[in-house]
């Protein structure tokens, strides 16, 4: 269910007309994910994430310039 | 700086649809918390034309949905004005079908009052009437308002709004038609 991922902010839970998709209905609980990612990645102004939505969907990315270096065994 | 680019053929898939959607979207100009902004410095002529940011409610308030009858909703461009004071009117006329209470209370509250419309065209591309310092206002019914004489007639009103900008815009934002929260 989407609302595990983001929180409907701003606005009582239900109807914006958005790009591409047309009138979504927030009240409900179908919504599928994958729009309502699609639509925070374009700056949609009423989805934040959740907890969860962060941990899941953008998982946190291991900054390879922070990384321990890596010992190799040196071959006698 | 703006700079001028060649204009060529764009027609996404091929679309290019006249009209409007059978959907208006109408609220109270003094409804209107923030409204999108106007580009400042604009580096290319698609980036001149383009608003940014989204039509915020104030807390409580939406935008509401009016049904239009197919093919008769049209977004018209008047360029007015003399030379060195040219600009824009926008005119917006659909038709509604039947008299009933609902659509005259509209009617009468919108008649003298500051609105806002956006409105979608055929392609999905949405227009915005009305800004922070301008709204959108009822200008008459051009194409009758009544009963119509024969049986066959279409009873219902016809209506015309219009707002007047120095500039044309695309609204590529979203249409809230559920209550703003107190911020």
């Amino acid at each position: 269910m989407w609302t595990k991922y983001f929180n409907f902010i701003k606005l009582r839970r239900g109807r914006v007309i958005v790009p591409i998709h047309g009138e979504i209905d927030f009240s409900r609980d179908d919504i599928p994910v994958e729009i309502c990612k699609e639509l925070y990645e374009n700056d949609f102004p009423y989805l934040e994430l959740t907890e969860a939505g962060k941990q899941e969907l953008y998982p946190p990315v291991a900054d390879p310039m922070n990384q321990p270096p890596v010992l190799t065994k040196k071959k006698k | 700086m703006l700079e001028f680019t060649d204009i060529n053929k764009s027609l996404p898939n091929g679309q290019n649809m006249g009209g409007l959607t059978q959907e208006i979207y109408y609220g109270f100009h003094a409804d209107v918390l923030t409204w999108p902004t106007a580009p400042a410095a604009p580096a290319t002529l698609a980036a001149s034309a383009v608003l940014t940011g989204e039509l915020i409610m104030k807390p409580g308030k939406k935008l509401f949905k009016m049904y239009i009858t197919d093919d008769t909703g049209e977004f018209l461009i008047e360029p007015v004005g003399e030379l060195d004071g040219k600009s824009f009117v926008t005119h917006l006329t659909v038709f509604h079908p039947g008299l009933k209470d609902t659509l005259f209370g509209f009617i009468n509250a919108a008649k003298n009052d500051n609105l806002v419309f956006v409105v979608q065209d055929s392609d999905g591309q949405k227009y915005l009437m009305g800004d922070k310092l301008r709204p959108a206002v009822y200008a008459g019914s051009p194409d009758g308002f009544g009963t119509g004489k024969e049986t066959a007639a279409r009873k219902g009103i016809s209506m015309e709004f219009t707002y007047k900008t120095p500039n044309l815009y695309i609204y590529p934002g979203n249409i809230p038609l559920t209550e703003a929260l107190t911020v």
